[in-house]
Formats: structure tokens, C-alpha cells, sequence
């Protein structure tokens, strides 16, 4: 495999609109394939299908591995096909040097000329490396060093000169009747061949041209001069540099933006659900909380959410809301989910797992996308984004908006204009409503560097479900923030500014009683990051030497009242990491090791390990093995809370602190075995990634987590005081968070995920996962039930060549037990058994795209479509009706429909 | 299993949090409203108890409260038409009747979370939500599931001239056969401080009002105004029983445990009924055989000679309520007594003031020498 490469810039530089010249010898060489019917159909297909406007990336590696294929076994002309095939699907300038190559071969000197100097134009930066073969036929060629124009009648290329003027007037009347007949035109390059910097910026890098293999590796390796790295699915996250995922120490699924577009999801964290081992909990319809292999549950909080490659999660509550990113659903290029811990790379919090949202790079995509929807529940949403490069500068900007009504309404009457009582949004029944914008500039500079400025905001109000039985709350204030990354060559500068400010308070609360009041928050994080990457080769040995560091200030505000909020907690965290590699052939060895620096945990339990073993035993089978141990540090919640939690009397409450406010601790971290300490896991895998075909990717894996030291709500000690006028009521006692240092969970599992290729257009993705949960203490051990013991996914994706799109999926998950932890008579937490059965969540969607330029995509999706059905329950709700959590809101579907203008 | 505090009655449930609506597809609702006092009245902070129609609040009967809600004083609003109004709410109600009663604590010696002051006191405000601003009538207000129940009013709050029935009386009187105790009025204050809790007993009572002077106020019932003593609600067969006011009940404690020997009951067991509640009622009479008065005719008297009447109620686990007629159903061992005004207050021994209930309070527990005379109770032998 060719080394990996340096960063490329995020603007591309090479974009080009095609010359007349290539136009005219395309379509020569496309009307070359009528001779064959399997070209016909192909050439049928390009004239009358257009642009393959779904996600073509998987049908044109498929027709790219083919093509190395049949060069590798000297069928020239059918690997012209398939290289014609996968260009048609998405221009590459591998593909087209292939392309030439495999004319060369043919000796048809003029075509591999063209192809060649095609090459050039779409990577001048790379233009050297044609410059042998371009000599070489032009020598054959003399004296004419360009394609000559068709020679003799009988010339068959004369007869499909013929053809070219027939096809040419066919479309031209074919137009004139209003169908479509689109150019055979390039559509934006490929992103995702060149290996990029560092996943901080979503590197979309331009389709730079791997070096060919430095030995043939048989069987699969096509013959020596041949290019094999282009359409190759390429990954950010795993390493914190691009990387195949054959090489990748860690299980990944990626989600593509033809995923997400074809899924129906309204929100990011839906779209999760197609990926194996992952748990999706829908609580409430604006906040579903996600899990991966397991410790899901509300405001689950086990999973490190990253934007581009930085934290992004609410600071004070810290868990993800990905509700609140201001990233409309079309700017996502890919999701990128490592399954396994993760903090050896990021840091805190990714105890079971990583999800990376990577956006678009400014100028890639459309150039700009109007979205409109509309369905049920009140669901209405609009986008905009718009996207393009001013010389060597890009830019991205969005606007949204989206509101959904609540999935449940516990309470009928309720009365806008009482004063005595009334729920956290006057509208009860909408229970997510916001707006957002965001924008993005890059440019390069110097060859080597590249700048890039971001930002973005959103306001609104969601419902998202608390802890145990405070039911729902409501979270209403702002989400912004602001970016900026400077690199060059080898080393990387990152910072940004994160601000989270509202009101959260229970969504139904009582004026005049005690329950829980709401809260006032602000919180501020400001972090910088460094890095630097190194390589370099000993012989055969590769060596790849990463290092970085970084400090990240934190300020909260949180306050019941306004003294409360006036006082700021201030935190200084420091970070350090390093990540070295060794690469020999088919093997690689990788280790990391990173510190952080936390104010309230002591030193010894954030230094985070990771080490790795990848065998490549054929060129596309790899084999991995990995072992490391993660952290989740106390979030804002946890270390400040103060303040009178609501019990089920409303004249009682409870005092409730978190771990610096507590008056009985003395605020030094570790000197005392009950302060509050961070959650640990260790871990270790072992998988499997089969890519040998260009049907199919499989990926299996069995892992192995223990986690200790859970933070949970701590039982009350009953404590009397008097009554408490700023609290309207009386204390019951005062409980804080601990650790629960008495239960050691073992979480062993295993994950099967296949997608196939088929065919042009047919994607099937099925994928099970099995994860159990044993919870081991002094008494004994049982199975934590909260953790489905099986998910399995099956879905089928069809765009078809008359521009209508199919997508069916359903997504399974076994039956669960909770233990809902709750306050007893006297304060003591006890748990309540809660099951919840098995359910199968189902997404159909339909899309046509009856107009073309601009492209006018119109779509009906039903969600969970079993929540129509009628029951004689007195609530209403579906007979088939179900929770994804006992706590939870009955899961509602969705119908709504989506007009998009794509430009 | 032994136990320390199982009371029937008083707010003596408030001490545990109580479990409302916990069917998750049976979704509570609010109660909302407005405590009402008369517009000169000062405000205070004030409660409002929730109580089953079934097992209502003293004084319509000798229930439990379910849950509260508490509001301070300057949650009242300006007066508009001689009313003082301050809104409150109670959330994760379950649906069915309800009654709501409010009190004001005007003396701050209110606490739900112990049972010495867990009632009002002469000179608070309490009131009921009735049918009527001024008829002297607790109605219960019915609940539909997952609703919010808007503009309930509770009172107008109105003052406990009632004196504060604390009371002491002689331990380990024998009930066997028709014994008889007397009651002994006498004057306790209760403050809760900030954080310590003080619980005195005195003969003077706090302001020396004398409507608030230490008696009983004894009267037999005529609601109706026939001219006859009305049967007591709390015997669900009529003509059993005359409602006679102050109401007293004995409720069972089980049987006194001595654990370290030393002759000074240290808890009660009862063994496989703990869950189990019998409360039997008391039928009181003016002392020296004095003939009654006639229907709502009150007397002040010091003293109360009051009759174990055999007739009670055993109220099981699943709220199962079984009327018992005959002394022989009765359990043997301790019991205590409680007296319930006509306006609800309260009051009960054995109580706090004595160390044996005093073990059970959460920190900082009494912080006052204890008065034996408050930890007394009955025994059935």
C-alpha cells in the first residue's frame, strides 16, 4: 500500500469544468462501447438515468476494482469499461490515468493520450507523473502529438463519428421536449481519496493520485503501472489521521451522506441506528440518546460526540445534544462511529465510543441546497445551505430551522393564561423548536498551509428526559460557537470557543410548589490544541510519530438564583498525546498514550493507553487487535451542582450537590476514598474487515469492556430543617453524586456488519450485534438487563436509473429490564424493575427527482409507521405502540414530505 | 419485625416520601389553585395536605396525608375584595377524590416531618377545599386521569380557636374490660429552628390568648341540625356510633420490646402485621360522669374520661378496610391514643418529646430534654 500521505488543503484546486476537447473524446470513447450490448446498455443508462445523484461512491470503487481486475488478467477492454463506468459515476484522476493505461496497452495511442493529458488538467500538481507515459505515446504517435481526428470511412470510428452526430441530434429533440438529457459531464470530484490532515477539519481532499504499488501484490494487484488508490473509503477518526479503514486499530462504521439523505432521519442521532452496535433511545422526539454496546440510558453521557473532529456536547449537562449543533443535515458529508473506547486519542468521555460528524469542506457539494418539510407532529423544518470557492477561497453557510411537537402530552387543560401552574413552554405540545446558522472559510496558502474560520448558532427550546424519575425537562437559551485552524506542512493549530446559555427547569413544574426549579446556565469552553505529524522510512519500516497538546479553559454558571449563577467555576485542563505507528507491508503496530489534566480527578486515573495490532493477510483483509482504557470525567452537573431537588411531595426537597459543593467534602481531589472520581473502562478486541470483493464489506468483532466507578445519584440522608422560603418547602435531607465503587461491569459482545454492492444503484446493509452486561458485586453477579442482549439492522437502499429512490430498513431491538433508580420512603435509592419488550422500528422511504437542473428531489418517508395504528389503550397509544425507555415517552411515528432544489 | 413509629394518624406519613402516581400509563395530573385568607390576616407560610376521599384527613376522618405542597408568605397577593390569594400546585396526582386542606402556620411551629408539629396549632389558619367560602365543610374534589385541574380554592383559611389538644395521661392503664383514661390538657410548644429541632412542654401557652388556653372544647355533633347527635362517619354502620368531638382514636403500636432489659421500652413489634393498621375508637365523656350537653353545645373541661368502645377498623396492606366490632379482635400490647378537634388539630402520644419516639427522627433529632409524660401509651393485656 502506498504511504500515507501529507495533509492536502481543504479548498480544492483543481476543479475544472471539462474542455471541449474531452467532451468530444468521451464521447468517442463512449461511443466506442456500443460495439459491446453490456456497453450499450451502460451508454443507454448514461443518456437517459443523468447524474447519479445518490451516493455513486460505492458503484464506482466497485467498477474501479473490476477494472483492476480484468487489466490484472490483460482484458483491456473490458477494464476500459469498468474504468469508463466508474468515471461516469465519479470523475477521478486515477481513473482516468487507468484509463489511458489500459489504451496504451491497446495501443490505441490517441485515446490513451487524451486520457492521459486528462490526468494532468484534473491534478496538475501530479502532472510529472504522467509525463513518461505521455512520451511514450506520443512517440508512437508521430508526428501528430495529439489524438488525430478519424482517419478512413470504414474506420470505426467513423461509424460512431456517425453515431456521435445521430445521438447528438436525438438529444437535442429530446430537449426540446422538455426531457432531460444530461452532458456527460464530470460531477464534483471524489472526497474522500486523499488522505487528509488531521480529522480537527474535515479534510476533503482533492483527488490526489496515490504511487503506484512499489510491488504487484497478487492476487488481486493489477499490472505495474496501473493506479489502485482512488474511491478508496478513507477514515478520519480512528487515528486522528486518514487512514483505510483495513488499517484502522478500532471497529468504525461510516455513514455516508447518501446514507443520511436516503435514511429519513430528521435528526443525526436517527441516523445512527443503522449502524451495528449502536443504541439509539428515544425519550423524547427531540433528543434521542445514543449508546454504543452498551450503558445507554437517559442523559446518557458514555459517548464523545466531535464536530469535524472537536468536542461538541453541552457542557454543564454533558451529554450530547446533537439536537443543538448547528449543522443542517445536508452539510454532513459522513459519520465516522469508532466503537471502543477513545480516550487514549480525545480524551475525556469516550468510554464506549466515538461519533464524528464531518461536514462538507466549503465548495464541495451543491452549490446550494433549498430544503423544504412538512408531516405530522407538527413537524416542519427548512434549510438552506449554500457552498462554493472564490478563487482559492471556500465558503459554506446554512440556516435552519425544524420544530417537532412532543411524542406524548401527559397533561390535557393546561391553560396558557393560568398563573398557578403551567409547563415549561407554554406550547405543551411542541417539544423541539429551533433555529441555527453556521458559515465556513478556508483557504490555502503557500502550497503547504491552509487556514480555516468557522462558526455557527442555534436557539431554541427542546425537551429532553432527566435522570431516574425527574421526568422531562426543558432546555431553552443558545448553542454557539466559533472556530479557527491554521496548518501547515506537518503541524496543525486548532482552537475554539464553545457557549451554551439558557434555562432548563422540569417541563411541567408547579408555581407554588418545590418542585424542582429551573436553572439558570452559561457555561464557556475555550480550547487550544497542537499538534504536529512525523514520518518517515527505515528500509521497509515505516514510522509515523504524532504529538500534541492543549489547554482547555471551562468556566460554568449555574444557578437556582441569581447568586448562585453569578458565581463562576472556573477549570484549567491541560492535555498531551502521542500516537506513534510502525508500518511493514501487511502489518502495522500502533501506540498512544495521552494525559489530561482535570482539576477535580486526580492525575493517575486520566492517563489513557491505547496499543494496537493491525495484520493486512491479504490485501484486503485485515486482522486487529487492540487494548486500552478510557475515562469519563465528572461533568458540570456532577461537580457543581447546588440546589433543591423536587421528590415526589412537593412541599419536600432534597439538597443535592455535586462534587466541589458539597460541605462535607473538602474540595481536595482524592484525599478522601468518597469524593467523586471519574468513571474508568478497560478494553480489549479483537476483529475482522473483509473488503476482497467490490460487493460486499464485512466487518466482525468480539470485545471485551470492564467499567467501574459509575457516577449515579446517591441515597438521601434524611436530614430535618425548616421551611425554606426561597425553596417553598421543607428539606427532606441532602444526597449527592457518588461512585459506585462497589459494581464492577463486565460487557462482553460481538458485532457482525455486512453491507453488499450487488448492483449499480443497490445497497443492503445487515448487521447484528449481541452485548451482554454482567454487574458483579460483594453479593453477587447478574446480568444488567438495560443493555439489549441483540440489535440487529437490516436495510436496503435502491436508486433507481429512472431517478426514483427506494430505501426500506428495519432495525430490531430485544427486550430490556431497568432498574429506575428512585428515592424510597426514607430517601434510600432503591430500584424499580421496569421491562420493556423487544420492538422493531421500520423507515420506508420513497424520493423521485422528476427535474434535473436544478435537481428538484421530492420525498415521503414513514417513520416508525406502526405508531398509526389505532388501540383501545385510553391514552391512545398504538396498540404496537412502544418505549425505548420505561421513563421514556411512547415512540411516535412520523410522515412527513420533503422538497429539496439541489443547484 | 419491630418498629418505632407506626402512626396512623397525624402527618406522621410525611415523614417518608410519598409514592403518588406510579403506573407509568396512568399519568397523574396537577391540582391547581389558590389558598385563600381573609385580606387584614398576616401571611405566613402555609401548607396544602392532600388526603384521600377514602381515607380522608381530621377532622372528616382519621387518614393520612398523601403528599403536600408548601408556599411561603409573600406568595399572597394583595387583597382584592377582603381575599388574600396565593397560588399553589400538586403535581403527579392520581386520579379519583381527593380532599385539600391548608393550613397557615401563623406560630411557625409547623413540621411535616415530625409529628409533634405536624398539625396546626391554636392560632394558625385552616381551612378546606368546600362548596362553600363559609360553611365549615371539607369536600373532595374528583381527579380525572392526566389532567390539570385548574382554579381549585382552598379555604378561606380560617383561625384554629380550637385550643391545641395536648394532652398527657397515665401510663400503662390497663383497657381490659371498658377502662376508661382520663385525658389531662396541657400546653406543649413546638418550634422548629434552623436546624435544631425543640420541642417543649409548658404550662403557658405562647401569646397567652385564652381562647388558646389548654382544655378540650367537647361537643356532640348536629350537622344537620335535627336535634339529634349525628352518627360518626367513622363507623360505616349507623347508629353505632355519635359523633362526638373531640374525636379520639387508639391505634395500635404492637407489642413493647425491651431489648437491653433495663424495664424502659426501647420499640414495639408487631410482628408478622406490620404493615397492618387497626385504630379503634375512643368514645370520650365529660369526667365524673357528667351528663352529655346537648348536640352542639360546647364545654371546655381539662379533663376527658374517654372509653376503649371496641369498635374499630383494621386496615390492611392493599387498602382493605375491615370493621371490627369485638374487643376479642383485637391484638394485645401498646397502643397510643390521639385526639382530633373539630377544626384538625391533633394531637398524639407517644410523640417525640420522648426519647422512644425521638430515636427515629432524622439528624439533628431533639435537641431538648426529653418529657416522659409525652411517651406514654396504653396497654391491652
Amino acid at each position: 500500500m502506498p504511504p500515507c500521505r501529507a495533509p492536502s488543503p481543504p479548498v480544492r484546486s483543481t476543479a475544472t469544468r471539462p474542455s471541449a476537447l474531452r467532451l468530444t473524446a468521451f464521447r468517442r470513447s463512449a461511443l466506442r462501447l456500443i460495439a459491446s450490448r453490456r456497453s450499450a446498455l451502460l451508454l443507454a443508462l448514461l443518456v437517459w438515468a443523468g447524474p447519479a445523484h445518490a451516493d455513486p461512491r460505492d458503484d464506482a470503487r466497485r467498477h474501479f476494482r473490476a477494472g483492476l481486475e480484468a487489466a490484472n488478467a490483460g482484458s483491456y477492454r473490458e477494464a476500459i469499461d469498468e474504468f469508463l463506468a466508474a468515471y461516469a459515476a465519479i470523475p477521478h484522476a486515477a481513473t482516468a490515468f487507468n484509463i489511458g493505461r489500459a489504451y496504451e496497452d491497446l495501443r490505441e495511442d490517441d485515446k490513451a493520450l487524451y486520457w492521459y493529458q486528462r490526468f494532468q488538467e484534473m491534478e496538475p500538481g501530479r502532472a510529472a507523473e504522467a509525463d513518461d507515459a505521455i512520451a511514450r505515446v506520443q512517440a508512437r504517435l508521430q508526428p501528430a502529438p495529439v489524438a488525430a481526428p478519424v482517419p478512413a470511412q470504414d474506420d470505426p470510428l467513423d461509424r460512431l463519428a456517425a453515431l456521435d452526430a445521430e445521438r447528438a441530434a436525438l438529444a437535442a429533440s429530446l430537449r426540446a421536449q422538455g426531457v432531460e438529457v444530461p452532458e456527460i459531464a464530470p460531477a464534483e470530484p471524489e472526497p474522500e481519496v486523499e488522505p487528509a490532515a488531521a480529522p480537527d477539519v474535515p479534510q476533503q481532499p482533492s483527488p490526489a493520485v496515490a504511487d503506484a504499488p512499489e510491488e504487484p501484490i497478487t492476487p488481486d494487484a493489477p499490472r505495474e503501472g496501473f493506479l489502485t488508490d482512488a474511491y478508496e473509503r478513507v477514515i478520519v477518526t480512528a487515528s486522528r489521521y486518514s487512514q483505510d479503514p483495513l488499517d484502522a486499530p478500532s471497529s468504525i462504521t461510516v455513514i455516508t451522506s447518501d446514507d443520511i439523505r436516503m435514511s429519513g432521519a430528521v435528526h443525526v442521532a436517527d441516523i445512527l441506528r443503522r449502524a451495528v452496535g449502536v443504541d439509539v433511545t428515544s425519550m423524547t422526539a427531540g433528543v434521542p440518546y445514543v449508546g454504543i454496546r452498551a450503558f445507554n440510558g437517559e442523559m446518557t453521557n458514555k459517548v464523545l460526540w466531535l464536530l469535524d473532529g472537536r468536542p461538541t456536547s453541552l457542557e454543564f449537562l454533558a451529554t450530547p445534544m446533537p439536537v443543538t449543533l448547528p449543522v443542517a443535515l445536508d452539510e454532513i458529508e459522513r459519520i465516522e462511529i469508532i466503537r471502543g473506547p477513545g480516550s487514549a486519542i480525545y480524551g475525556a468521555n469516550a468510554v464506549t465510543g466515538v461519533v464524528n460528524i464531518i461536514t462538507k469542506r466549503p465548495g464541495e457539494g451543491d452549490k446550494a441546497v433549498l430544503s423544504a418539510s412538512a408531516g405530522a407532529n407538527r413537524f416542519v423544518a427548512g434549510s438552506a445551505v449554500a457552498s462554493g470557492t472564490v478563487g482559492k477561497v471556500g465558503y459554506r453557510f446554512s440556516a435552519g430551522y425544524q420544530q417537532e411537537g412532543r411524542f406524548e402530552q401527559e397533561l390535557t387543560g393546561i391553560d396558557e393564561e393560568d398563573g398557578t401552574a403551567a409547563g415549561f413552554s407554554l406550547d405543551q405540545g411542541l417539544g423541539e423548536q429551533r433555529v441555527r446558522a453556521a458559515g465556513r472559510v478556508d483557504t490555502t496558502f503557500a502550497d503547504k498551509g491552509w487556514v480555516s474560520l468557522s462558526g455557527g448558532w442555534s436557539r431554541g427550546t427542546t425537551e429532553y428526559a432527566s435522570k431516574a424519575a425527574l421526568g422531562y425537562f426543558g432546555l431553552e437559551g443558545d448553542v454557539g460557537h466559533a472556530r479557527f485552524d491554521l496548518a501547515y506542512g506537518p503541524f496543525h493549530l486548532r482552537t475554539y470557543w464553545q457557549r451554551e446559555e439558557g434555562y432548563t427547569a422540569p417541563w411541567l413544574y408547579s408555581r407554588g410548589g418545590s418542585r424542582t426549579p429551573g436553572a439558570y446556565v452559561r457555561d464557556d469552553v475555550a480550547d487550544v490544541e497542537a499538534e504536529g505529524t512525523f514520518e518517515a522510512r527505515t528500509g521497509k519500516v515505516g514510522h509515523r510519530l504524532q504529538v500534541g497538546a492543549g489547554y482547555t479553559y471551562k468556566q460554568y454558571r449555574a444557578g437556582v438564583r441569581t447568586e448562585g449563577f453569578l458565581v463562576p467555576r472556573v477549570e484549567h485542563h491541560g492535555k498531551v498525546f502521542g500516537q506513534y505507528e510502525l508500518s511493514v507491508d501487511w502489518f502495522r503496530a500502533m501506540a498512544s498514550l495521552r494525559y489530561d489534566r482535570h482539576p477535580l480527578i486526580p492525575n493517575a486515573t486520566t492517563i489513557s493507553p491505547r496499543g494496537a495490532l493491525v495484520f493486512r493477510v491479504t490485501p484486503t483483509t485485515a486482522i486487529r487487535a487492540s487494548a486500552g482504557s478510557a475515562f469519563r470525567a465528572m461533568n458540570g452537573l456532577e461537580s457543581y451542582v447546588n440546589l433543591e431537588l423536587g421528590t415526589t411531595a412537593d412541599g419536600y426537597f432534597v439538597n443535592f450537590y455535586g462534587a466541589a459543593t458539597n460541605p462535607n467534602d473538602t474540595g481536595v481531589p482524592g484525599d478522601d476514598p468518597d469524593d467523586l472520581g471519574a468513571e474508568q473502562v478497560i478494553n480489549a478486541e479483537l476483529g475482522v474487515r473483509d473488503e476482497s470483493s467490490s460487493f460486499h464489506a464485512l466487518d466482525a468483532a468480539v470485545y471485551w469492556n470492564r467499567v467501574t466507578n459509575l457516577i449515579d445519584i446517591g441515597s438521601v440522608t434524611p436530614q430535618l430543617g425548616g421551611f425554606q422560603p426561597k425553596a417553598n418547602g421543607y428539606p427532606f435531607g441532602y444526597a449527592s453524586w457518588i461512585n459506585d465503587r462497589d459494581t464492577v461491569y463486565d460487557n462482553f459482545g460481538a458485532e457482525l456488519d455486512l453491507t453488499l454492492f450487488p448492483v449499480d444503484g443497490l445497497d443492503v446493509f445487515a448487521n447484528v450485534a449481541i452485548s451482554q452486561v454482567l454487574a458483579a458485586t460483594p453479593t453477587g453477579t447478574t446480568e444488567d438487563g438495560s443493555t439489549s442482549l441483540v440489535h440487529a439492522n437490516l436495510g436496503v437502499l435502491y436508486r433507481s436509473p429512472v431517478r426514483l429512490d427506494l430505501s426500506l430498513s428495519g432495525h430490531l431491538t430485544s427486550a430490556q429490564t431497568w432498574q429506575i433508580p428512585t428515592f424510597g420512603g426514607e430517601g434510600e435509592v432503591i430500584r424499580e424493575r421496569a421491562e420493556i419488550p423487544a420492538r422493531v422500528l421500520m423507515v420506508a422511504r420513497i424520493a423521485g427527482r422528476p427535474v434535473l437542473k436544478p435537481e428538484l428531489e421530492l420525498a415521503l418517508t414513514l417513520w416508525n409507521p406502526l405508531g398509526f395504528l389505532p388501540s383501545p389503550g385510553t391514552s391512545g397509544a398504538s396498540v404496537t405502540a412502544y418505549r425505548e425507555h420505561p421513563s421514556g415517552q411512547v415512540v411516535g411515528p412520523r410522515l412527513l414530505g420533503t422538497a429539496a432544489l439541489r443547484f | 419485625m419491630r418498629a418505632v413509629l407506626p402512626l396512623l394518624l397525624g402527618l406522621a406519613a410525611c415523614q417518608a416520601l410519598p409514592r403518588l402516581a406510579e403506573d407509568p400509563d396512568v399519568p397523574g395530573s396537577i391540582l391547581s389553585g389558590q389558598v385563600l385568607i381573609e385580606g387584614d390576616d398576616a401571611a405566613a407560610p402555609t401548607v396544602v395536605l392532600l388526603s384521600s376521599e377514602d381515607a380522608p384527613m381530621p377532622p372528616v376522618g382519621v387518614g393520612l396525608p398523601i403528599s403536600f405542597t408548601a408556599l411561603d408568605a409573600t406568595a399572597y397577593g394583595p387583597a382584592a375584595g377582603g381575599v388574600r390569594s396565593a397560588p399553589f400546585a400538586l403535581t403527579d396526582v392520581p386520579p379519583g377524590g381527593w380532599y385539600l386542606t391548608g393550613l397557615l402556620d401563623a406560630d411557625r411551629n409547623f413540621h411535616p416531618g415530625v409529628t409533634a408539629l405536624a398539625t396546626p396549632t391554636c392560632g394558625d389558619r385552616v381551612g378546606w377545599h368546600g362548596e362553600s367560602f363559609t360553611a365549615f365543610e371539607p369536600t373532595p374534589i374528583g381527579v380525572p386521569e392526566g389532567t390539570f385541574v385548574q382554579g381549585v380554592s382552598v379555604g378561606p383559611l380560617v383561625p384554629a380557636t380550637e385550643p391545641h389538644p395536648t394532652f398527657t395521661t397515665d401510663a400503662t392503664v390497663s383497657l381490659n374490660g371498658l377502662p376508661t383514661l382520663r385525658l389531662e390538657s396541657t400546653a406543649v410548644s413546638g418550634r422548629f429552628g434552623s436546624p435544631a429541632l425543640e420541642l417543649t412542654t409548658g404550662a403557658v401557652w405562647p401569646g397567652g390568648d385564652p381562647v388558646c388556653a389548654p382544655s378540650f372544647a367537647f361537643v356532640l355533633a348536629d350537622a344537620d341540625g335535627d336535634g339529634a347527635v349525628d352518627d360518626s362517619p367513622l363507623v360505616p354502620v349507623p347508629g353505632l356510633f355519635d359523633d362526638r368531638w373531640p374525636r379520639v382514636v387508639f391505634q395500635w403500636l404492637g407489642a413493647p420490646v425491651d431489648d437491653d432489659g433495663d424495664g424502659v421500652t426501647d420499640g414495639f413489634d408487631r410482628g408478622d402485621d406490620e404493615d397492618v393498621q387497626i385504630a379503634v375508637l375512643g368514645d370520650p365523656r365529660l369526667p365524673d360522669g357528667a351528663a352529655d350537653p346537648a348536640p352542639e353545645q360546647v364545654v371546655r373541661t381539662a379533663t376527658l374520661d374517654v372509653r376503649f368502645s371496641g369498635l374499630g377498623l383494621r386496615i390492611l396492606p392493599d387498602g382493605e378496610q375491615e370493621l371490627l366490632t369485638d374487643e376479642s379482635q383485637l391484638p394485645r400490647g401498646a397502643w397510643g391514643v390521639t385526639v382530633i378537634t373539630r377544626q384538625g388539630l391533633l394531637w398524639t402520644v407517644p410523640n417525640e418529646l420522648d426519647d422512644l419516639q425521638a430515636a427515629a427522627l432524622p439528624e439533628p433529632g431533639r435537641t431538648t430534654p426529653a418529657d416522659p409524660s409525652q411517651g406514654v401509651f396504653l396497654l391491652l393485656e
